[in-house]
């Protein structure tokens, strides 16, 4: 399988410079030399043709005005009057936004993107995430700004967390972003995680040693989720964890005192007044879940 | 050879035919490339360190990006290529993606992500941290490395069929604990972990009908081998038990998983009226486990389970677990006018778990406390664990986008957890709260509201959940959740600024638990560009987090208070100059926290870029990492990076 992947993409590689030229727009060509060129006059439209919006419009790496035309409205006039400003759609705001929403008003699942947290209001809107003509050069989706700086501008606290405590998940360094756990255009609650293509939670698509499924399930896995000991983003405490001291994180579920709780009581050997028994992880090494150990010792 | 050269070696291939591509041709493909070395100099605890940062010395991809449309007409097998590289080489995380595609015909998405995972805390899982021995006896230093290819073909109007690989590889020496009897031993740990997925599946479109089904197999094959630590046979108990030394001479341990889990998802969407979408979700996996595991231990060891001693161990497992999840909802969407929406929907997941496991397990030689009954001891223990867990979340919803400069949206949601888990008596240390139904339910007021007028945008928002009953015991049972943002910037950005505030307290207040937990976070930022060639930065915010819970202490049943404290303060400045052909960067960030782990953490970055020619140049990279823990001084450390890169431009 290895080598039939790294095949597939050599020969996708090697083939690109090596393949014929496209010389089947003639037509197209000669109809564009014929009216003045939105590039004529903005560099924008010049630069215009790697961008996804022109995929397929794009002849020898000029734009069509029809391309800019399925945004900005006919130019005609706006041509005709020497570039008056008035006589075409700028896009800005929630009303530039609606004219994004006539094409991509769905999400992967179906669901209508004008509704999601970041609605397409006056202030949170397509716009306010995407650059259309001057994204980020190393993001993709045609974004403003690098991921994390453009979550961070309303996103302070979390995005702070990432880059001030010392363990935190690498985002931004390449390999991970915001939205390779959260999506951008879900609703609000749990629809903001990404879960896997299987429908795992969202940690489970890179933690994969951690889905089991186990024959001794650990509770905390069972009942909650990876946050009923992890925190998520940054955190002052190793693993991620959410205190200090492994102990303190395990028995705060492990002290059945008024019972309807899961959560059992360790024996009376575990003597937290020594640093064996403070060291919980020393021993139950398979917090997560074990299939060869009943209390989780391997 | 593997895949991850073979990954290298096609992306070194094709940056080296794209920047053939300008000499062979008038017109130039714009790419952008920075390549350099990075030094790395480290006083200290080198291993928090590397725990925390974990950048290296070594060569050093900053970034490479090639966007094309079709190689200047070269090629009709593509209408659209780019590819994007960042931090490939020294690490600890690297990054490439590709994308291609031709219009009508297919598109193509390969991403490779390679990221360093190590640990090794000093105060981690550490008994011996009060001799000062460091680090812990749980390190690992391993790679995880994914790959993802989607492939969808685009020639039909009406169906897109795909495919798509995802592989997902970990793997790397590491060192763990084994408990035999009475005291615990450090192993060395070798982990080849790889999971796999297929997918094939089709988008559809038919007028106003539209969906996708996906069609998945994901397959993870692990294996772990595991050997004693040369020397450390004593363990971690250094006095005799039960009158008798223990140690091992031997200990080694051989484990393989294996684990199939088909999966099918899909949804529909249907625009009935201009007004009224419906849309519905189905998704299913069942994911199938086999474990073998055999384990072989000599020397001198006790239990007090068995109340004997043993000089060797084996074992045998063979284990098997099934999880069976689905998840099937319905959704409507009602468009009362132009900016104002209904919606509702109901979902519902159910998951359950079915675990046996067969363990065989020989005390060889074994004898009595007393010196009496020597014999062979053999334990065989047939487990079955089964768990259930049904959630239906009912939700409503109005939004009101644009009345104005004001945003509303309004939602009400109600959930209910049904958890059954039956553990296998063999799990059951001290009887209780093991196992057994719990019943949760949630109710969830959220409202939020935005306003913009000029260069100002408000927003706040508040949540508000009510459960019923707690199944973990850190459960809240009411929630309340408060935003808030402001920002403000003057015509042409000479100044932007910005507060965002956050309060969330969640308590449960039943008799034997307790537990109230507030988190605060106050954040400011602002940002001068008093010249187009420069730019200051400052931000400052605080966060407090404080939690408290009753607990019982196994030793001696005395319930206690557990406290858990943050109290973080950071402080971050930061300077941009754009002078003709040189631009600086410089940041300074300290972070100190005072609360149960106290620490400080400075942190200074700069970079230093310069243009030489029209399309390239040099950067010089700064950045220094220091760290302290006033409780802990060994874990202390001192991190300096240099870099130097060559930059260039198309």
């Amino acid at each position: 399988m290895r080598p039939l992947i790294a095949g597939l993409a050599l020969l996708l590689f090697i083939g690109l410079p090596l393949g014929p030229a496209v010389v089947s727009a003639q037509e197209q060509e000669e109809e564009q030399e014929s009216v003045p060129l939105c590039s004529d006059c903005h560099d924008q439209a010049a630069g215009f043709a790697a961008n996804p919006h022109a995929r397929g419009k794009a002849v020898k790496s000029e734009v069509p005005n029809a391309v800019c035309e399925s945004c900005h409205g006919d130019g005609t006039a706006h041509i005709e009057a020497g570039g008056d400003k008035d006589l075409i759609r700028v896009l800005a705001g929630r009303s530039g936004a609606d004219v994004c929403l006539g094409c991509h008003d769905q999400s992967g699942e179906g669901k209508a993107r004008r509704n999601s947290i970041h609605a397409n209001s006056e202030t949170v809107n397509c716009l306010t995430c995407h650059s259309i003509h001057t994204p980020e050069a190393l993001s993709p989706h045609l974004l403003a700004k690098k991921e994390l700086t453009l979550c961070s501008s309303c996103h302070g606290s979390q995005a702070a967390s990432f880059r001030n405590k010392p363990y935190a998940h690498r985002i931004g360094r390449g390999g991970m972003e915001c939205s390779s756990c959260h999506d951008p255009h879900g609703r609000s609650g749990e629809d903001v995680l990404r879960p896997t293509r299987a429908g795992d939670p969202a940690c489970l698509g890179c933690h994969t040693e951690k889905r089991g499924p186990f024959v001794f399930q650990h509770g905390a896995v069972a009942a909650g989720d990876c946050l009923s000991c992890h925190e998520s983003h940054g955190s002052s405490n190793p693993k991620r964890l959410s205190r200090a001291t492994v102990h303190q994180l395990c028995t705060e579920c492990h002290s059945p005192i008024s019972g309807g709780t899961l959560g059992s009581q360790p024996p009376s050997f575990h003597n937290l007044s020594l640093a064996r028994y403070r060291n919980c992880t020393t021993c139950h090494v398979a917090v997560h879940g074990s299939n060869r150990s009943p209390q989780l010792l391997k | 050879m593997n895949i991850r050269k073979w990954f290298v070696i096609a992306t070194g291939l094709s940056l080296a035919l794209c920047l053939g591509t300008p000499v062979l041709h008038a017109q130039a493909i714009p790419f952008d490339l920075e390549i350099g070395y990075r030094w790395l100099d480290v006083d200290g605890n080198e291993s928090m360190y590397r725990s925390q940062i974990d950048e290296q010395s070594g060569v050093l991809l900053r970034t490479f990006t090639l966007t094309t449309v079709d190689f200047n007409g070269r090629t009709s097998l593509v209408d659209r290529f780019r590819i994007d590289g960042s931090e490939l080489g020294a690490g600890p995380l690297g990054s490439v993606r590709i994308e291609a595609g031709r219009s009508g015909v297919y598109d193509l998405r390969l991403r490779y992500r390679t990221a360093d995972a190590f640990s090794a805390l000093p105060a981690f899982a550490n008994p011996l941290l009060g001799a000062g021995i460091v680090p812990g006896q749980h390190t690992f230093d391993r790679t995880r490395t994914m790959i993802d290819a989607d492939l969808e073909l685009r020639p039909f109007s009406a169906v897109t069929p795909f495919v798509g690989y995802s592989r997902n590889r970990y793997d790397g020496p590491g060192q763990t604990t084994l408990n035999i009897g009475q005291d615990e031993f450090r192993l060395l740990s070798d982990v080849n972990e790889t999971d796999e997925e297929f997918r094939i599946g089709a988008a559809f479109r038919f007028d106003r009908v539209q969906g996708q089904v996906t069609q998945g197999w994901r397959s993870f094959d692990g294996t772990e081998s595991l050997a004693l630590v040369p020397g450390a046979g004593g363990g971690n108990n250094p006095g005799p038990v039960a009158g008798r030394p223990v140690s091992a001479d031997v200990i080694t341990r051989e484990s393989r998983t294996d684990a199939d889990t088909p999966f099918t998802s899909m949804f529909v969407t249907g625009q009935v009226t201009s007004r009224l979408r419906l849309i519905g979700n189905y998704a299913r996996f069942s994911a199938e486990q086999d474990g073998l595991e055999s384990e072989l231990a000599s020397g001198s060891f006790a239990s007090f389970a068995l109340g004997r001693f043993f000089t060797g161990l084996s074992e045998d497992v063979s284990a098997r677990a099934k999880n069976t999840t689905w998840r099937g909802g319905g959704r409507a969407e009602i468009r009362l006018t132009d900016t104002i929406d209904l919606l509702a929907g109901y979902q519902r997941e159910h998951r359950e778990l079915d675990g046996f496991a067969l363990i065989h397990t020989i005390y060889r030689d074994s004898i009595t406390f007393g010196g009496a009954d020597r014999r062979d001891l053999e334990e065989i223990l047939r487990a079955e664990s089964s768990f259930e867990r049904d959630e239906d979340v009912v939700s409503a919803a109005l939004s009101a986008r644009a009345i104005g400069p004001f945003g509303f949206r309004i939602g009400l949601s109600e959930a209910r957890q049904d958890v059954t888990v039956a553990p296998d008596l063999s799990e059951i240390v001290v009887p209780g709260a093991q196992g057994g139904d719990f019943d949760r339910r949630i109710r969830t007021f959220d409202a939020s509201t935005t306003y913009t007028r000029g260069a100002l945008t408000l927003g706040a928002s508040l949540r508000r959940d009510r459960a019923d009953q707690p199944v973990l015991r850190t459960d809240y049972l009411d929630r309340d959740r408060l935003r808030f943002r402001a920002a403000w910037r003057t015509p042409g950005n000479l100044l932007r600024t910005g507060v965002t505030a956050e309060r969330i307290d969640q308590e449960n207040d039943r008799t034997g638990i307790g537990y109230d937990a507030r988190s605060r976070q106050l954040g400011g930022d602002i940002e001068l560009a008093p010249l187009a060639s420069v730019r200051l930065r400052g931000s400052y915010s605080r966060f407090e987090n404080d939690s408290a819970i009753s607990i019982r202490r196994p030793e001696n049943f005395l319930i206690e208070t557990s406290i858990h404290t943050e109290d973080g303060e950071a402080i971050e400045a930061g300077l941009s100059l754009f002078v003709r052909k040189v631009s600086l960067d410089a940041s300074f960030g300290r972070f100190e926290n005072e609360g149960v782990l106290p620490f400080e953490i400075d942190r200074g970055r700069a970079r230093l870029s310069l243009d030489l020619f029209t399309s390239g140049g040099i950067a010089l990279e700064w950045s220094r990492d220091e760290y302290r823990e006033s409780a802990l001084p060994l874990a202390d450390f001192d991190a300096t990076r240099y870099g130097l890169y060559v930059r260039w431009r198309q």
